[in-house]
Parts: C-alpha cells; structure tokens; sequence
C-alpha cells in the first residue's frame, strides 16, 4: 500500500510541477516588453481607482464557516459508515451500534441545518420585511442625514 | 495491479540488456508522466475543440475548420499560441501567490486522475481510500481558483474568486454525502473494489449492477452528485465565477498567456475527472450489463503468454471511455441549453435542496443496505423470479 501512495504522491508532484516547467520553458521563446499601461490592473480600460481589495459582502464568510463545520462532519462520518456493510455481514448489535453512531452524529448535523435555515443564515439575501426595528433603525438615520 | 508496478515488468528486459533494474519510483513517476502528459493533457485539448465544435452545431455555425482535418489539430494551435504569447503580470500582484495558484489547480485536476480506473489493470495507485483521495484533491481547485483571484489585484478577479470559493466550498457538502451514500452501500473506498462491485449479477457473486440503479435513493443520489460535479467544475449553470457578461473573465481576468491556458486545460481536466469519477462510483466503470468483461477469451496467445488481459483491458478502457464521454458531452449540451443562476438561486439550491435530500438519501441507502443485506434491486429481483 505504500507503493501507492507512492505513485500517487508522484501524480501529485508531477501535477504541480507542470506549470512552473511550462512557463520557464516558454520563457525562452515568448517576447518580453513590460509597459505601463500592460502592468495595470484591467478595469474596462479605465484607470484602476483604489486598491482591488474592496470590501464585500460578509456572507462569503459565514457560508465558509457553515462549509467549515459541514464538510469536517462529512469526512469524519466517511470511516464510520465505511464499516456499515461489514458490521452487517457480522451480525448482532453491530449494525445498530455503527448506524445509531453515524446517524446521531448525522443529526446533529441536521439540526445545525435547520437552526442555519430559522435564523436566516443560508439565505443570500435575508428578508428584513418584519423586522421592524432593523426599518426604523434605518428610517432614523435616514432622518439623522436629512436634518 | 498499478500501472507502476506493471511498467515495472520492464525491468526483467532491462536486467537482461543493460543487467540491473531501474528504481520503483522511476516507474512512479512514468506512469504518472503516461496518464497526466499523454492522457489528460491531450483529451483535455480534444475536449475544447469538441466543445467548440459542439457550440458550433448548437448554434448552425461550421466552428473550428482551417487546422487540420475538419479542424481537429486548432487545439494544438491554440496552445502553441499561447504558449508563445508575453506574460504580464500586474504591477500590484502578490507575486509569489500568482506564481504557485496555477499550480493548486492542476495539482487538484490532473493528481486526482492517479486513482481514476480506466480498466481492471490500469489504474494509476490503487489507494484503499481512492474516492477519498480524488475527492480531497478535487477541493484543491477552488483553493487555486481563490488565491489567483486574491493575487492578481484586480477587483472583477477577486468578485469570481470570492464566488467561486463559496459556490464551490458549498456544493462540496453534497458531492461528499453523494460518496457517503456510494461508500455505505459498498463499504470500500478503493475505486478499484468499488468498481468491481458493480458487475452484472450472477449466482453467489459479489457484482450487483451498477451503483447507480442499486436502489431508488442512489439513483437520486447519481443526479445530485451530478449537479453537484457541474457546479465544482464552474461549468455552465453554475459559472458565477467566470460569469463573462458581469465579470469580464472573473477569476483568471489577470491570467495571460500560457497561464491563463492552465487554468483552462484544467477546467476542462476537472470536467473529464469529475465525469471519470461518476463513471466509477455510479455508472459500473467498465462494466456493461449482462456480460462480464473479466470473463471475455479470444483465446490468443503469444508463445505462451494469453493476450487475455490486454484485450480486456481494451475493451474495458473502451468501454470506460465511452461512458465518460457520454456525460462530458451531456455537460457540454447543458451549455448551450440553460442560463446561469443568481447567486442567491445558486445558494438556495445547494442548502435548501441537495442537502436535504442528499441526507435523506444517505439514510434511506444505509437503511436499504441493513434490511437487504447490501443487495441491490436487481439481485433482489433475480431472486424473486429464481433466475440464480
């Protein structure tokens, strides 16, 4: 087996070479004539305004919290349900041992998504139409700017 | 058996001419070298002047002509093009972050193909945790898709990067509990086990047709896995971070030249593996229905060496091929036939629909594998009629 991790791990290196090897070998060949206006970041032909590290939407960041947690449940429930079919052929409590395991661990997992779906967390755009006090926070300070 | 430790067998002619052997990972890395450089570079060429081609007929176009016959060598052109073309990089770049993202993504696309089972003889490592492995790797993609897109100053690049890494860490959750669901059922995760799982049935054997009609919840399961698949690929509809009408080219808008030609290749590698990987877990690999091909005999020899294996692995390969192009063709329709989501659309679909379901999938599969034992729908009707 460790053979083939071996040659995996080979695949892996061999992967990651490719486009270092490809650009310095076709560094030999292709022109080089750096310009100005080449060496700027591309916005539609204009000039760039401000740094390119905008503040956006911190969404992204839940969702990758949410993935976080989701995605270590999933492979950690990958060598538990792995031995599902074996604990079968054994018999006995086996079975109901690795499934009440696999799926309580599944449950939890299941309520989190539920919570994450009530408390609005999985939805892009969270709808704010009875939320009263958010609307007259926003009203407020609407009339804060306007006198 | 590798395709390492077959190419091994050179040894015994080289001990004979030259009286010593190369080293294991010689071999390693030459299988390595056959499948990446001569496989999944060229196919993934093929594929994007089939795609064009395809785009062509969609659309009552003639497409690529002028290279070659019917235009079948303009991908070799391409590349050469781009191959030849200046590379800029942003003044503003993060230098050492631009020059190692293209690495994560063919890392990603083209490692994974060692564990892909092109017949029962050739697989590149035969790992015990083979689905593992290529799923693993295939997450490296959108970790290479994100530091491009931070590296490269550039606010249209860092929009597609932070969409990609979110529509693709997202829809990780569902291709992974989609593996779940094949690896309960199987209980292996060697691709090479898996696959030989899925023969056609016979009295007392293992086989129980492909995994994909073992019972109605993977049958779902295939279709989630498969918009689950489209969406890591950021394939049409799910290429918000490419999106060329909002955002210029997205993630690689700062990628000239050979670099951007990278990033392409192994999209259309990531496309070819995620089907490869379908093809192995879900559509039977190399099996076909009623026969198995591990008990084709032509009955040729060599001396006394059977030719057996050679021609099964052909056949196999053949057959393994045709399914996987099936499903990049199949890819490549969808294309041209849906529009892309919104982005709110995008999330709704992966939390509020694959998820669920892909749980409830989950569990009616362990439940079906406990009351049936592990037989599959077709085993339990061959049963019923008495046929073994």
């Amino acid at each position: 087996m460790l053979q083939e991790f071996g040659n995996a791990l080979s695949f892996i290196i061999l992967a990651a070479i490719l486009p270092p090897v490809i650009l310095i070998l076709g560094s030999f060949f292709r022109p080089s004539f750096p310009h100005e206006g080449k060496l700027t970041s591309y916005e539609c032909g204009e000039l760039p305004e401000g740094s390119a590290y905008i503040m956006f939407n911190n969404r992204f960041y839940l969702v990758a919290i949410v993935f976080l947690v989701f995605d270590v449940e999933v492979a950690l429930l990958f060598p538990v349900l792995l031995l599902f079919r074996e604990a079968i052929e054994i018999g006995g409590p086996s079975a109901l041992q690795v499934f009440s395991l696999a799926f309580a661990f599944l449950g939890v997992l299941f309520v989190g998504l539920v919570y994450e779906w009530k408390t609005g967390d999985i939805d892009w755009v969270k709808d704010a139409s009875d939320r009263r006090d958010v609307l007259l926070s926003h009203e407020q300070q609407a009339d804060g700017r306007a006198s | 058996m590798s395709l390492a430790e077959f190419l091994s067998g050179l040894n015994t002619i080289l001990n004979h001419l030259f009286g010593t052997g190369l080293p294991m990972f010689v071999f390693s890395l030459l299988s390595a070298v056959i499948v990446i450089l001569l496989f999944v570079m060229p196919l993934g060429g093929v594929s994007t002047y089939i795609e064009r081609k395809i785009a062509a007929d969609f659309q009552e176009r003639i497409g690529p002509n002028r290279v070659g016959p019917l235009g079948i060598l303009q991908f070799m052109a391409d590349g050469l093009k781009m191959f030849l073309k200046e590379d800029t990089m942003p003044r503003n770049a993060d230098r050492m972050v631009y020059n190692i993202a293209p690495s994560f993504v063919t890392a990603g696309s083209f490692g994974a193909f060692a564990v892909v089972p092109f017949s029962a003889y050739i697989i590149g490592a035969d790992l015990n945790i083979g689905v593992f492995f290529a799923m693993a790797l295939g997450s490296l993609v959108s970790l290479g898709v994100l530091l491009g897109a931070w590296s490269s100053d550039n606010k249209w690049s860092l929009l597609g990067g932070m969409r990609g890494a979110a529509q693709m860490v997202s829809y990780e959750i569902p291709l992974g509990l989609a593996v779940l669901s094949v690896v309960t059922i199987c209980g292996s995760m060697s691709m090479h086990q898996l696959v030989g799982m899925q023969a056609w049935p016979t009295a007392g054997g293992e086989g129980h047709f492909w995994n994909v009609f073992h019972n109605p919840f993977m049958f779902v399961n295939f279709f989630i896995f498969f918009i689950a698949a489209l969406a890591e690929c950021n394939r049409v509809p799910f290429d918000l971070p490419e999106a060329e009408s909002e955002l210029v080219s997205g993630f690689n808008t700062e990628f000239s030249g050979m670099r951007f030609g990278l990033y392409a290749l192994s999209e259309f590698a990531d496309v070819i593996l995620f089907a490869c990987i379908a093809t192995a877990i879900f559509l039977g690999g190399w099996h076909l229905p009623f026969f198995d091909l591990q008990n084709l005999n032509l009955g040729l020899t060599i001396g006394e060496m059977s030719l057996n294996p050679l021609i099964q692995s052909l056949v196999m390969i053949g057959v393994f091929l045709t399914k996987v192009a099936l499903l990049v063709f199949i890819v490549m329709w969808l294309r041209w036939t849906l529009p892309r989501l919104r982005v709110d659309q995008l999330m709704n679909l992966c939390w509020k629909y694959l998820i669920p379901i892909s749980f409830f999938n989950l569990i009616g599969a362990a439940v079906w594998t406990w009351v049936f034992e592990g037989q599959s729908l077709l085993q339990l009707v061959g049963k019923v009629l008495g046929v073994y």
